[in-house]
């Protein structure tokens, strides 16, 4: 068991050079096209984990003259913060603590030393690029996901983030 | 209300105190599905104007007229929606408050004339107490002044009505009788009288309704009725309640006074009178016998002080103060009206030559020396079904437990408001639109039903509604014994202020009885209903309906608790 977990932790530790990718000239678009396709694989999944918090939340029957309902709030709390930090977090991640200029990498890829163009590029479309479609993509997912299961599984909770008293944000 | 068009062939006569807490679990029937898509005309009969159940029926029936609707198929073993049966209600209310008409010496003239020999005639009959007593609070027990009253005073309703045209528009036994002789010459009207044996109005009422009623109708239509298309019917309730003996000075000082520790005398006698007096044999089909035998009968007075804490000063016998709690035999004197209604064809009915006596033994366990009734729904309700097909009680089942845990919904969550759960729906994008008028039934039905607030000397207390009132009158009926319900969903009596006595409806489904009920609830609701814009009424009911149906209900087995406990006790 002591080998088994000593080998796993060393390949993890090692992972990032075993898995290093060098990216030239000719291979960096196809690189930025699965970095983009990374920030979209991460929206879904942080939709995905959303989606599975707000439905954790009860539905809220109450007396409006005791209080006032609160579980379409929170859901929406839970909700926002998630389309705030994760972006937040997405940008601060990649390039920062990804981001090694002394080694010229970025996460798995890296590139020749006179090539810092390349490494430009593809912070770019980690920092830039990836969070805005980290952004998009979570909110089109959520919705997806969420009209998809009030739809066809008639879970309603999720959609209540988006649409509640027959109106969108219950508001509009 | 009173002006359908619907013509129906069921008619249904309600007399006296009993007679109107029959008519109250009649009504609570149909709200609880029975009748779907029928048509009943009800006629309320009392003499007692102020007489408080009396009133709270006719406000009940008031509040289900705002609520029912024409949702649903008329099948006799099928319970549909809530509130599907239509009710058209008329009243009769003889005028015993006049200088003329409030004692039988002025009712009957017997001061005209020659009122010696009058004096003499009516000693005959009546003692001189009874001759004098005050009308105005009923006929205080006495059937035998009663019955004479009950039947001039209907045929002197008719023939008024008969001979004047605008007294004929403002009559409303004059449109019941007129309803009866449509259908008769319709071919088929059951008429069923509810009413106790052992009271007033409703004793004095049940022997003389066969031949008023008809001799009305023949007034009516000129001697044009088909007696072979009226059929009769009757449940006859013996005693099942008692209250504490009137004080002397209460009795002195009216005289002629009901006193419930006559009452097995009373319903004794008019049971011997039933099955051997021919003029009833001969115009009754069928008397539905009900009574309470050896199990401990509900003592109003104690059941108004263990709810209220506090003890009434006087013993109410009629009047504003007579309220009494229901009582499970009067839900199944409304079941025997539904028995009565669809059991049988018109044709059957016309070869039964001699009164049909109807009883049903219900299983009881015993508890030291005490015995106690097991009532089970099958014991309310029960026609054969197909193999597949789930059968009335079941569905009646389901439809009791659903509508009890909607109105403790409402008085637990929302102290009593629909329009709250409405709007807390619309917010998971259910929206429904219901009148103002439709809201107020539905809450005075639901409070009434489940539990409703009153303040009593500055405190406000839960008084248990109408169907946890059927529990107390089993004397509190241990587990599974009152419907296999558990008893916790009645409330607790032990929980001081706003908790005493609310139901806890969540006890009643397996999926409601761990997690937040109301999350539940939602989830049910949203999954079997989706997403609804301006709904109607008949939609919110019935989505109600069917959300609370698709739960499994738990059911407590009598037996296995008896076992159970006895086991535990060896132990």
């Amino acid at each position: 068991m002591k080998k088994i977990s000593l080998f796993l932790c060393s390949s993890l530790l090692s992972s990032s050079a075993i898995l290093a990718e060098t990216v030239d000239s000719s291979s960096y678009k196809s690189v930025i096209t699965s970095i983009y396709m990374q920030s979209a694989m991460i929206a879904v999944l942080i939709a995905v984990v959303t989606i599975i918090l707000v439905s954790v939340i009860d539905y809220d029957l109450v007396d409006s003259r005791r209080r006032s309902q609160k579980d379409v709030v929170r859901r929406r709390i839970v909700f926002f913060l998630t389309l705030l930090f994760s972006p937040i977090l997405w940008f601060f991640t990649t390039s920062m603590f990804m981001y090694n200029n002394m080694s010229k990498t970025l996460g798995m890829y890296n590139w020749a030393p006179d090539d810092n163009w390349i490494g430009a590029k593809l912070i770019d479309a980690y920092s830039v690029s990836g969070t805005f479609i980290l952004t998009i993509g979570f909110i089109i997912s959520f919705i997806l996901f969420a009209w998809l299961l009030k739809a066809f599984a008639n879970k309603h909770k999720a959609w209540t983030v988006i649409y509640s008293n027959h109106k969108v944000f219950g508001a509009f | 209300m009173s002006d359908t068009t619907r013509t129906s062939k069921y008619f249904l006569v309600c007399a006296g105190g009993t007679g109107m807490r029959c008519l109250q679990s009649f009504i609570n029937m149909c709200s609880l599905g029975m009748f779907s898509g029928q048509t009943i005309d009800v006629l309320l009969l009392d003499t007692d104007a102020e007489n408080k159940d009396k009133k709270n029926t006719e406000n009940l029936i008031q509040k289900y007229s705002k609520l029912m609707h024409n949702n649903g198929e008329s099948k006799s073993n099928k319970a549909g929606e809530f509130f599907s049966a239509n009710i058209n209600l008329y009243t009769f209310i003889p005028d015993y408050s006049t200088e003329t008409t409030k004692r039988f010496t002025l009712i009957s003239e017997l001061e005209k004339g020659d009122p010696a020999v009058n004096r003499r005639l009516g000693d005959l009959f009546y003692e001189e107490p009874v001759q004098e007593f005050d009308l105005s609070h009923g006929y205080r027990a006495q059937t035998h002044l009663g019955s004479y009253l009950m039947y001039h005073a209907f045929i002197d309703e008719i023939r008024k009505a008969n001979s004047n045209d605008d007294y004929k528009y403002s009559s409303q036994l004059y449109k019941f009788v007129d309803r009866i002789r449509e259908a008769n010459s319709e071919g088929e009207a059951r008429i069923f009288s509810l009413g106790s044996t052992f009271g007033g109005t409703g004793a004095s009422s049940i022997p003389v309704m066969p031949i008023a009623i008809s001799d009305s109708a023949k007034i009516i239509s000129g001697g044009m009725v088909q007696m072979e298309n009226l059929f009769y019917g009757a449940s006859l309730l013996s005693n099942y309640f008692t209250f504490p003996s009137p004080s002397d000075a209460h009795k002195a000082k009216d005289g002629i006074i009901a006193d419930a520790q006559f009452f097995p005398y009373n319903s004794a006698a008019a049971l011997m009178y039933y099955i051997k007096d021919q003029t009833i044999l001969d115009t009754y089909k069928r008397f539905y016998i009900l009574g309470w035998g050896e199990f401990n009968k509900v003592n109003t007075a104690d059941y108004k002080m263990k709810i209220s804490g506090k003890k009434e000063s006087k013993t109410a016998t009629g009047g504003k103060k007579q309220e009494n709690p229901a009582h499970i035999l009067e839900f199944m004197s409304a079941f025997a009206a539904k028995h009565f209604f669809e059991k049988g064809k018109a044709e059957e009915l016309k070869t039964v030559s001699r009164t049909e006596m109807v009883f049903k033994g219900i299983e009881a366990i015993s508890k030291g020396d005490e015995k106690i009734p097991v009532i089970n729904f099958e014991d309310l309700v029960s026609t054969p079904s197909k193999s597949g097909e789930v059968s009335i009680d079941e569905q009646f089942r389901s439809n009791t437990y659903a509508f009890f845990a909607f109105s403790s919904l409402i008085q637990e969550r929302y102290r009593g408001r629909t329009e709250n759960l409405l709007n807390d729906l619309s917010t998971y994008n259910s929206s429904y639109e219901l009148t103002d008028e439709q809201l107020e039934a539905l809450d005075h039905h639901c409070s009434y039903f489940a539990m409703r607030k009153e303040t009593i000397e500055g405190d406000e207390i839960n008084i248990p509604g109408w169907f946890p009132q059927l529990w107390h009158s089993l004397n509190e009926a241990p587990d599974g014994t009152f419907l296999g319900m558990n008893p916790i969903v009645f409330g607790s009596p032990i929980v001081k202020g706003d908790v005493k006595w609310l139901p806890k409806w969540h006890y009643l489904y397996e999926e409601t009885i761990d997690d937040n009920p109301f999350d539940v609830f939602v989830k049910r609701f949203k999954k079997i209903n989706g997403s609804v814009r301006k709904g109607t009424y008949g939609d919110f009911m019935s989505h109600i309906r069917k959300t609370f149906t698709s739960f499994s209900e738990i059911s407590i087995d009598p037996d296995t608790t008896v076992v159970n406990s006895e086991s535990l006790e060896e132990q």
